[in-house]
């Protein structure tokens, strides 16, 4: 594995190498073999101080050694490499630059890493759902690596590219972080949701909602109004959106008989609601007729667990 | 006067006659020239011109293994490179023996 130190030497041969841009390859490979052994000579003799010249005046240098003459430039319309090497070159002009250019070069491999996340956000955002999208990150990571180790992708057009695709990955770095924050927020938010939903993370049992749990002892006597808690003492509380509603029938005029068929039909009687209810002008269950359906009225929507009230009268 | 100027002309015989009696690696090389009062001579120069005299035939070199650091090219000097040599010594002798009486001989000025 290269040290950050070889980078660093790779690094300033290839600004070296695209200083001597105007000449020919063959000429760029004679005035520049063994570069990278000799920098790094210089390196292991000069240990920590090693401050080396500007790639444009090693280039220079190399130039002057080989008796090479620089060719008329041409005029380029815009060469991101130079550009680069020109803001190196700018940075290495004082010691205080200098500092500041090496820290930003030991903490590439970081940037790497970050632009790759801003890659695969986008990229997962358009093609996948970023949960499925999620095994694709250590790739993105890992090309982008191999890229900025320049270890892949060294041809021309694409080292045309990094700083481009670098200043795009920087612009909108802080958007992909907002939307990571937004999304990681709305998953909070969804699983909050589901914890406190009733109903979704209710009481179940055998795989099936408990949407009412009754309480006997030894004897066999119900236990009026017991309370459950689980092992953490956390009262269990029923999923009360499990309980479905019915819409309450129009019983208006029908004897007690007709009525209860009919509340059970609409499945309002199925449970353990059931009727309360209430004979008035003397009347009896044999003779009784419905008068009065008070509270719920009719297209009301009711549980099976309501007390329907009804009020009987003679017909 | 800017002495990196003049250095570039002989820069070639400078590396040959710093290596003559003992072979050296670049960097080796360009301590040695510093040593010997050329302090402005660059490291590029240095390496650029090993290169070029080893294309030309005037110098061997050889690689010896570091343990604790990266591995170093020497280069020696070859029979080419001395007879290289002793033609720049004559050369240069003669050159500055010119230059001497020249700036000897126009000091104070026409007459």
């Amino acid at each position: 594995m290269k040290s950050l130190t070889d980078i660093n030497i790779n690094a300033f041969a290839e600004a070296v190498r695209a200083e001597l841009g105007d000449l020919t390859k063959s000429e760029i490979q004679e005035l520049t073999d063994g570069l990278e052994a000799d920098l790094a000579e210089k390196f292991a003799e000069e240990g920590v101080d090693f401050e080396t010249a500007s790639a444009a005046e090693y280039a220079a240098e190399l130039r002057e050694a080989a008796g090479v003459t620089a060719k008329p430039a041409r005029r380029k319309a815009f060469s991101s490499t130079a550009l680069m090497q020109n803001t190196q070159d700018w940075f290495r002009k004082t010691q205080f630059g200098t500092a500041i250019l090496e820290f930003g070069i030991s903490v590439r491999p970081f940037w790497w890493v970050l632009r790759a996340f801003v890659a695969w956000f986008i990229f997962a955002g358009v093609f996948y759902d970023f949960t499925r999208g999620a095994i694709l990150l250590p790739v993105f990571i890992f090309i982008s690596i191999q890229w900025g180790r320049k270890k892949w992708f060294t041809g021309k057009f694409f080292t045309a590219l990094v700083l481009p695709l670098n200043l795009l990955a920087l612009v909108l770095l802080l958007p992909a972080q907002g939307m990571l924050l937004i999304k990681l927020n709305n998953y909070a938010n969804a699983e909050q949701m589901l914890r406190t939903m009733p109903g979704n993370d209710g009481l179940r049992y055998n795989g099936e909602v408990v949407s009412e749990l009754k309480a006997f002892d030894a004897e066999g006597q119900e236990v009026v109004e017991p309370t459950f808690k689980d092992q953490r003492g956390n009262a269990i509380d029923l999923p009360a959106t499990q309980v479905a509603y019915f819409s309450m029938p129009d019983i208006m005029g029908m004897n007690l008989y007709s009525a209860t068929q009919a509340l059970k039909t609409a499945g309002v009687l199925d449970g353990s609601g059931g009727l309360d209810t209430a004979y008035i002008d003397g009347a009896t269950p044999e003779d009784g007729i419905v008068v009065e359906v008070y509270p719920p009225t009719p297209g009301d929507m009711v549980t099976k667990f309501d007390v329907i009230k009804i009020t009987l009268g003679k017909k | 006067m800017d002495s990196t100027q003049l250095l570039k002309g002989v820069l070639d015989v400078a590396v040959l006659a710093v290596i003559e009696h003992e072979d050296g690696y670049g960097y080796d090389i360009v301590r040695r020239l510093k040593q010997a009062g050329l302090s402005e001579v660059g490291d590029a120069s240095v390496y650029g011109t090993l290169r070029r005299l080893f294309t030309a035939g005037a110098l061997n070199s050889y690689v010896v293994a570091s343990d604790d650091g990266p591995h170093r090219k020497y280069y020696g000097i070859n029979e080419t490179g001395i007879k290289m040599l002793a033609e720049q010594r004559k050369s240069w002798a003669s050159f500055s023996t010119q230059m001497t009486n020249l700036l000897s001989n126009s000091r104070g000025g026409k007459k």
